[in-house]
């Protein structure tokens, strides 16, 4: 008798879920058990490589042998869901929480990760300005971690060993640009917190420097450098 | 002369943004996308807009499920569709297999066993598939496969045949698995390219792959061997000039050897074909 789709579904999953059901699946299926596992390391590769590549940062602040042990025990327990390959590291962050793995500084920069992975795929749409107007970069994530995780975060990706760094709240911008819409953090500056209130609040720098007793040109200052790096969009000067 | 897109390369990130300067791309007359790293909105959705104001598209997927017995996802065929329309995609493909069961993504192609009960399955799906994506052509790959099912009644050139002869779905006829799959299951390529329906090929793709001598992988990491290049004049002498596309994935090279590697594919389509290819 010919293998049904059913059979075919229920043992390929089965091989690719349970490392002891392979053996079983293969007799079912009647394939070899060998060829079958290079579909079993394909599946569980994929998303060990979604990890992997979403969580470069955290994997560089561990061992790497213990970041490899953990990335094997979450493919167990979270296989992929969705057809976006990404989508299936989104759960490690707080399955790590879960878990209780990793030091508490390890744990907060795997969240910071899985934040920027959220700010890759924000649906937000650009909007239209009219020369002269300004608004908040729509796929801004304002991120608030016991510890100061951006220099942490750039050293590691610098390669160099950063130690642990010790408990500081602290406040993260997370954004695509908008030139590029490559997906960018910065450590909060309070001038660029203070010009995206202003463009919040809807208020124009006059307004801004009458409100917090600031002088206007120190208000154009924070809303230019605001702009330029991004977290705020201003409408193209009319020509 | 049929219309033809020509040569073309998968748009690939590393090769950015070089590949949106023309001047840098000779011989590339089209671009193949992976759909699913051009749905989201982001740096993946601008780059396929940078890429359609440069050269023709074509979309690839590899997470349409069509063999799947999980219900199709509409906002993924919706998401496609859309991303066809931005872009003008030319055509849509996937692979002729499954790539989720159980609810499970599996982000991987599976091969769907070559029965009727299969063939029924696959005739709805494509039918459903085609009524979202409306006039635009949509074509199916034949996969490299690892595994061959028991008892099944149809060979795969059978099985493929009987598919197009149902259906009236097109083929990306990827030549390099024509070429693992004959060499890991024991099957004749030129037998199975001389059987072919010649007249459903849309597309082709060629590839390298990785010898690992009790199996050979569909790795997409390596230039094309002299036998795959063979099996594929031998395709267009049947087809004539069909849309080609040389598929690196793995071990990316740089890009003027990736160009290099499809200047090798239109020099061997032109050594068979009396009229060269037509460029856009």
């Amino acid at each position: 008798m010919p293998v049904t789709l059913a059979e075919v579904h229920r043992w390929v999953h089965a091989a690719v879920r349970r490392e002891d059901a392979l053996p079983q699946a293969a007799q079912a299926l009647g394939v070899d058990p060998d060829r079958l596992a290079i579909y079993r390391r394909f599946v569980r590769g994929h998303v060990a490589g979604a990890v992997r590549v979403n969580y470069a940062l955290t994997a560089a602040a561990c061992a790497p042998d213990a970041f490899e042990a953990l990335v094997t025990r979450y493919v167990d327990a979270h296989p992929a869901t969705h057809w976006r390959l990404d989508a299936c590291a989104e759960a490690f962050a707080p399955w790590l929480a879960e878990v209780d793995a990793l030091t508490p500084p390890q744990r907060a920069l795997a969240e910071l990760e899985a934040a920027l992975m959220a700010v890759r795929v924000d649906p937000s749409p650009w909007p239209a300005l009219a020369p002269g107007q300004a608004a908040l970069n729509p796929t801004l994530a304002l991120l608030e971690f016991p510890y100061p995780l951006v220099p942490w975060a750039l050293a590691l990706g610098r390669g160099e060993a950063a130690p642990l760094p010790d408990p500081l709240p602290s406040l993260v911008l997370a954004f695509r640009r908008p030139v590029d819409e490559v997906v960018t953090y910065h450590a909060a500056h309070p001038d660029w917190l203070f010009a995206l209130k202003v463009i919040h609040d809807g208020l124009s720098a006059h307004q801004a420097a009458a409100a917090s007793g600031q002088p206007v040109p120190a208000v154009q200052r924070a809303l230019a450098e605001a702009a330029g790096i991004g977290l705020i969009l201003q409408g193209a000067p009319a020509t | 002369m049929s219309a033809t897109l020509g040569f073309g390369v998968g748009l690939r990130r590393a090769h950015q943004p070089a590949v949106f300067d023309p001047t840098r791309i000779p011989g590339v007359d089209f671009f193949e996308l992976l759909t699913e790293n051009h749905l989201a909105p982001g740096p993946g959705r601008l780059a396929a807009e940078r890429a359609a104001a440069v050269r023709p598209v074509v979309l690839h997927g590899t997470a349409l499920n069509i063999g799947g017995l999980d219900p199709l996802d509409p906002d993924y065929l919706d998401e496609v569709a859309e991303l066809a329309e931005r872009t003008d995609a030319r055509w849509i493909s996937d692979h002729l297999c499954f790539s989720g069961a159980h609810g499970e993504a599996l982000h991987e192609l599976i091969p769907v066993p070559r029965t009727d009960e299969a063939l029924d399955h696959l005739s709805r799906r494509i039918d459903a598939v085609r009524k979202v994506f409306g006039d635009r052509p949509f074509a199916l790959e034949n996969p490299s496969y690892y595994i061959q099912y028991a008892h099944q009644p149809y060979d795969e050139l059978a099985f493929l045949c009987r598919l197009v002869d149902r259906t009236g779905v097109r083929l990306l006829l990827d030549v390099n698995n024509v070429f693992v799959n004959c060499a890991n299951h024991g099957g004749d390529a030129q037998a199975f390219i001389d059987g072919l329906p010649a007249h459903a090929v849309l597309q082709v793709h060629l590839a390298g792959h990785t010898d690992l001598g009790h199996v050979i992988i569909d790795t997409h990491g390596a230039p094309m061997i002299d036998p795959v290049v063979a099996l594929y004049q031998r395709l267009l002498a049947r087809t004539g000039p069909v849309a080609t596309l040389f598929e690196w994935d793995n071990a990316l090279p740089d890009l003027p050897t990736l160009l290099a590697e499809n200047d090798r594919a239109r020099a061997a389509a032109a050594a068979v074909l009396t009229e060269a290819p037509a460029c856009p």
